[in-house]
Parts: C-alpha cells; structure tokens; sequence
C-alpha cells in the first residue's frame, strides 16, 4: 500500500475449469492440447436446434467445493442465460447461475501475516467456458475445443484488505482444487481465472470506494499486479481530487496496465432462466454422501501446522499445498517420537529434492523408516549430514534405518579421542583459514566444522567438533 | 410407405433446413432431429424443407410441424386436418430450430384423430438430448381410441360475445360446465413477451461468424453483427427481437419480462383450477386460446374448428375426447 490514508478493498471472482471427463453440456471430450476444433460438435459449437445435456459430473464437483468453502448447497438451483455478442461465444449467450446459484454462502480461514483471515464467498455456481480466440496478423480464428468446458465461478466478498490475501487465497483455493482432484489448476493452460473488483477508501471510512472491475486476470501474479495498478491509478485519481468512474477494465500483462473495457452501463446480461433446462434438484442425502469425501484441506492444515507444530506459516503454506506431501507429513507426526519440526524440515528438504527429480515418489520411502531416521538424528546417534546419506539409502534399497547406519557406519562420533586425529589434519590443511579466524573472521569456524564432518564421512558430532576447534584456535 | 412433410424448422441430416429465413439460407444440419430419426425407425418416409403457414397446404399422409404461437393448430384448422399441441417434455426438441424453447413443441398433424394418434405414438418419449423432456411410460395411443369419453367432465369455454362455440355441433357428452380463467385476456400479451425475450436470446447465435448469412459489408466486428442481422432478418424477426431486449432489459425487465413470467404462473394456476372441475377443456381457437396450451404445457388438440385442452401426459384421453367430436361432425371414417 503506497499511502497509508487509504485502504484497499479487494473482491475476487475465480474460475475454475473442471477436470471433467466430457463438457458440461455435450458428450465431447474436455481435453486441454487437442489439436483445433476435434472436441466440438453441434452442441457446443450452438448450431440451430442443439439442445445441451447437463453433465452430472460438473455439479457433483461444484458441490464438493462448496463443501470445501464451508457453502450452503441450495437443493434446488438453476440456470441462466447471460446475453451478450462476441465471437468466443457460440450462442450469443453464456449459460450460468446467476440468479439462483448450486452454492450459496460460505467462507474460507486463511493463515496470513500471524493470524487467522477469514474470507467471505458469496456463491460459487458452474458455467460454461467460451470458445478460444486465436489471433493471427490477418485473422482471428476460433478453436471450439474450450467451448462448454465446464467452470466454477467462485465469488468472494469484498473481504481483502491486503495483496497478502489475496495471494494466500488464491494459493489456497488452487491447492484445494488440488485436493479435491476436480480441476488440473494450471495456470499457464487457463485453468483458472479471475476478474478483480477493486475499491479504496480513506482508513476509518464507513463506506466503500466506487468499484471497478479488471477482467481477464489469468494469472495468480497478474491478479497482485492488477491491483497494485488499479489501487495506485484510483490513489492518483483521489489526490488529484477527483472521483473514480465505475467501469470495467482489461489486464493486459505484457504492458502491466489495466485499459478501459466498456462502462457500467454496457454491462446488462439481459439475464433471464434457460429454458432448455428443468431445475437442478438435489437429494439431501446425496450431497451429504459428498460432504464425507471431502479431505482435512490445505488452509486447515496450515493453520495446524503453525499454531499446533510451531511450522513457520511459509513453510507450512509449502508443505500444505502438495497433499500427497501433507498426508506423508501427517503420516510421520502421527507415529511420533520425532519432532513435527525436523519431519516438515526433512519432507520439504531433502525428501522434496529427490522426489522433483523425478526418479523416485513418495511411496518408495515408509513415514515408519522416516521417523526412525529422524528419531536418530534427534537422539544424537547419527548426524544431520550422515542423515541424509540414510535417506538416500532408503529410496534405492530395502534397508532398514538400522541397518543402514551400521552398514555405512555413519554412527555419530562422540568420542573427542576419535576426533582429534580429523581435527589436527583439517586444521593443517587450511592454515590460511586459521588466519582468517584470528584475525577476527570467526564465520569460517563453519567451514573448518564441515571440512571434519566430510572427513568423518558425516559420523563427527558438529557441535563435538565445533567446541573442539574453537578450543584450539581460541587458545 | 407412409410419407410425412417436415416443417423447414426441424432438422434434417445434409438438408437444407432454412425455417424459410434468408438467415439460414445455405444451412444444412450436420444431424438429424431426434423425430425424424425416430420417423425414419418407424419407416416413415420423410419429405423436409417444406414451409407451412395458413396458406399453404401439405400433399402428404402426415405433417410435423413447430406448434410456435399455435401455428401447427391453426394451419390444421385452415386445411381441415388434426394437430397436436402435445405436453411440454412429451416430445424431443432436439434439432427443432426454435424462436421459443420454453413454448414451443413439434406437432403432429394428420387427416384424422387416428393418424395424429398414431404419429404421435411415434414420435414421444424420453431424449437423452433434450433435457426438458419427461421419463414416463408412453402408451400406444391408438388403442383406446373409440373407447368414448363416458363419465367424463368437460369444461366448455365461451367466447367473448357469449355463444357456444361448438355451434350446436355439440356431441352427446355426458355433462358439461362452464369453465372460466380469469386472466384469459392477458394471455396473448404474455405470451408475446416471454416469446419475444426467448427469441431475443435464441436468434442471437445468428451473428455471421459460423454459420448462416454473413454480410459482405463489413470492415470490423461490430459491422459484421449489425449488417449481417440487419440484412438476414425479416422486419418482424428484428420487431420481436428488439422487443425481448427490452422486456429483457435492467431498466425495463419488471415492468415486461417478470410481470409476464408472473402472468404465466398465474395462467397455469387457474388453469389447473379449472381441472380440478373438468376433465378436459374445450375453448375456442382464438388468440388467447391458443396460446394457453403453450404457456401452460398442456396438451391441445385442434378439431373441427375448436380445441380441447387436457391436463399435461392426458393425450388418451384428449384423442378419445377429439374422435367422439370427430364422429360427432360426421367424419368416422379410420
């Protein structure tokens, strides 16, 4: 915030492509990378007298993430036809929930900034994707494929009141989309989106700054800098001691501005019920059945891990938003005995590097063997750097933790009888650093210590060898 | 075999399907509509592209034909033939190329009330493809034809001055009572908005980028949706469109559209008021008339001059109720 006199405040409209096997209203395949126009057919190319087929799918996720949003489920919703011409649009008219939602109310708790933000949604219903414009030097040309791919559209109150949030809101609602295996939540293929609404209002004002709209956010980097802009572009304007005309805006990403779309009143939908549809009604009991589905989610998690495990909230954010690395954390807290701490440090660490390599997964390593070579480490039996000698031997062979230290005899020297003959060579080794040290340099007391652990093969006890140093060159 | 003349608004796989619109001029569905694919299964043979209205007539053994504002029963009475508003749901749209979704059914017309039975058996039923359509047990409709209508209520409607409509033509019935709605006369007016506003929506995929006419006259965007519509559509297509977007509008939606769908479920109200006294209705086929069947979803059926108006799925008992008129009028033959 550039000027503390005012407030931002932030609404958040994000859409969501399902991960569903065909599209919400026909039986074509809802596939991201086809070649052009090969998943389209009469349905969704609206041709005259095709009539759509609700996908059941479609509504099934709809509800589970409203249950993860803490959301009524209305039994009983509908759809609508919203009217306007553009060329990504087959109909002439997007079929939405506008007036009666599959989802009404709820609210998501995020951890920001040292504390517990909750953040209103006002609805979250299911739509169709539009088509996808290509734009080349002469033409533009339209690829169906994207046409009725199925949206949720997730309508946040005007409850942000920092760049922090919204970013741990969107962060959060990718990760729960994640979790929830309902949508392949990637960004860069557009699927998800935002529209932005931003206002701003003199701190202590008891009413709302005029809102504007900035549409076509399509990513989570684009939607801070949108803000940034429009929050600083409306600050100007007040200062100049004018007044911010409502309107909608396009975020152009390249330029990093947001540009005028059309004014307030061009933005009539002339809204009115599908007829092509009878009323979506749902068994109780049905969306019950979906609400057990639904795991402990991400922002929950995080929460825990900070107040409960004393997990710095970036980490714990990282940690939480990969579930199958939450559940494998969660998974070693429960056997116990190793601190909840050192697991996060050891799953987001090292575990985390072999897996992004590739060669292996989570399911090559057991929580149990994990735990054990924590326990170890913890206990002072083996060290850190032997540690992760131990966990590479745990991904590409059958060994046990404890058969691993004994074979590689990675326990920790304790002994300073063992020692001194590793201290003594280092320290002849590195007499330029010696001099370093006491000319008052005493970082390089770190160096000297790693220098005897790779000469002990990991099996010196750091803090042992540290004292023992410092004793010599300190004397 | 038996032929059927299909109105140029239900499609036709490869045929040119215009609804007689310079808009659609070069249109030929790459699919069928699900009743003609249901025809062709009952060895049909199916003559499309023809254009109907209450000066054209059909040389064929049965027709099809979009019932939009009661056109299918006023053709039929003009021609002394048979149609059938059947109930909303009872027949697929699907590949029925319609101003008017949530008023609009296809109907069957025939010479008598026995073909009309027996075109409709054909072509009711569930469609996957057509989500307002109803999952019931559809029986054949020929059976009980000449069963009579003994024991049964019918409401007689009258028009406006009072008269009997039937003109002494009446059959022996076996009771009859006056029916009234109370808000027939806004009828038309509400019909004509919910369709203007639906066909306002419906025609709007007609803009010139994918199929249909596009205008040569245009440089950018926004002159290739205005000259194209403004060179595609007839003067009343453009009439009705520009009057939904208004009764669609923000400023104007509560004045027109919401008072209409309030008009609508006010209809529907005194109409089954009205079967809660009669088995069926039978009303003159005047402008308010007609159009309640479509607001309402009920079936119709257009017989000698009038209608009979029966509870939505009473097709049975509506043919029953048009073959005693029809015996009744001197027609027995079939």
């Amino acid at each position: 915030m550039l000027n503390p006199k005012y407030e931002m405040v932030i609404g958040l409209e994000t859409h969501a492509e399902l991960s569903t096997e065909s599209k919400i209203f026909c039986a074509c395949k809802n596939e991201f990378g086809s070649e052009v126009n090969t998943n389209c057919c009469p349905v969704c190319m609206g041709m005259p007298g095709s009539l759509p087929q609700l996908n059941k799918m479609a509504v099934e996720y709809a509800i589970m993430m409203g249950h993860a949003l803490n959301c009524e489920i209305n039994l009983v919703s509908k759809m609508d036809r919203k009217n306007y011409f553009y060329p990504d649009l087959p109909k002439s008219y997007q079929v939405s929930q506008v007036e009666q939602p599959i989802c009404g109310k709820g609210h998501i708790d995020l951890y920001v900034n040292g504390e517990t933000k909750r953040i209103g949604i006002n609805q979250l219903h299911i739509e169709e994707d539009t088509a996808k414009l290509i734009h080349e030097d002469d033409a533009t040309l339209i690829d169906f494929n994207r046409a009725m791919v199925p949206l949720i559209e997730i309508v946040s109150a005007p409850d942000f009141r920092s760049l922090a949030e919204v970013e741990a809101y969107l962060d959060n609602i990718k990760a729960i989309l994640e979790y929830l295996d309902i949508s392949d939540a990637k960004m860069q293929e557009g699927s998800i989106r935002c529209d932005v609404n931003v206002s701003i209002n003199e701190v202590g004002a008891t009413e709302f700054g005029t809102r504007i709209e900035v549409k076509n956010v399509s990513t989570f980097s684009g939607a801070l800098r949108a803000i940034e802009y429009e929050v600083a572009r409306h600050i100007e304007i007040l200062e100049r001691g004018e007044e911010v005309q409502s309107e909608t805006r396009r975020w152009d990403d390249m330029k990093g501005e947001t540009i005028p779309m059309r004014g307030k009143e061009a933005n009539d939908y002339l809204v009115f019920t599908d007829p092509d549809f009878l009323p979506i009604v749902l068994e109780k009991s049905y969306v019950d059945e979906l609400k057990t589905r639904i795991p402990t989610l991400p922002n929950e998690r995080v929460i825990k891990y900070v107040t409960e495990y004393s997990i710095p909230e970036s980490e714990a954010a990282v940690l939480s938003h990969s579930k199958s690395r939450s559940d494998f954390f969660e998974e070693c807290v429960t056997i116990g005995n190793a601190t909840p701490k050192s697991l996060a440090n050891w799953v987001l660490g090292d575990i985390s590097k072999i897996i992004n390599d590739g060669k292996f997964t989570l399911s090559d390593i057991s929580p149990q063997s994990i735990v054990e070579m924590v326990r170890n480490i913890e206990s002072g039996k083996i060290s850190n750097t032997a540690g992760k000698t131990v966990l590479d031997e745990l991904f590409t062979t059958d060994k046990s933790v404890e058969q691993i230290i004994a074979d590689k005899g990675l326990a920790q020297l304790n002994d300073t009888s063992a020692l001194e003959q590793i201290v003594a060579d280092v320290l002849a080794a590195n007499p330029k650093t010696i001099e370093d040290y006491k000319s008052g340099k005493t970082n390089v007391l770190g160096f000297l210590v790693g220098q005897c652990m790779k000469a002990s093969r990991g099996t010196g006890n750091p803090q042992i060898l540290n004292d023992m140093i410092k004793g010599i060159l300190d004397n | 075999m038996k032929t059927i003349s299909i109105k140029d608004d239900i499609c036709i796989k490869g045929e040119l399907t215009t609804c007689g619109s310079k808009m659609l001029a070069n249109f030929k569905p790459p699919y069928n509509a699900t009743v003609v694919d249901k025809l062709a299964a009952a060895c049909f043979n199916v003559i499309g592209g023809n254009t109907m209205d209450e000066n054209s007539s059909i040389d064929a053994d049965f027709a099809l034909c979009s019932d939009h504002a009661g056109l299918a029963r006023r053709f039929a009475m003009a021609n002394s033939l048979i149609a059938l508003k059947p109930t909303y749901g009872s027949v697929s749209r699907y590949g029925l190329i319609t101003p008017a979704p949530s008023l609009d059914q296809i109907s069957p017309i025939g010479k008598t009330v026995r073909d009309v039975a027996e075109l409709y058996s054909v072509i009711c039923g569930m469609d996957e493809r057509d989500s307002t359509t109803v999952e019931r047990d559809y029986p054949n409709f020929c059976e009980n034809l000449d069963k009579g209508i003994e024991g049964i209520i019918v409401g007689t409607a009258f028009c406006r001055p009072q008269q009997n409509i039937l003109g002494g033509k009446m059959p022996p019935l076996q009771k009859t009572i006056p029916i009234e709605l109370p808000s027939i006369e806004y009828a038309s007016t509400v019909f004509q908005i919910i369709a203007y506003a639906e066909t306002f929506s419906n025609l709007a995929r007609y803009d010139g980028i994918k199929f249909g006419y596009r205008s040569e006259n245009a440089a950018t965007l926004a002159e290739l949706y205005e000259n194209t519509r403004a060179e595609g559509f007839g003067y009343d297509t453009k009439k009705q469109i520009i009057t939904g977007a208004i009764a669609l509008s923000r400023d104007n939606r509560h004045l027109y559209y919401d008072r209409a769908i309030r008009g609508r479920a006010k209809l529907c109200a005194e109409l089954d008021n009205a079967f809660a006294q009669s088995d069926v209705i039978i009303t003159p086929l005047d402008d308010s008339w007609t159009v309640i069947p479509n607001l309402t979803g009920c079936p119709a059926i257009a017989v000698g001059g009038i209608q009979i108006i029966a509870p939505k799925f009473s097709e049975e008992l509506l043919f029953r109720a048009a073959r005693t008129i029809e015996i009744a009028g001197g027609d027995s033959n079939a």
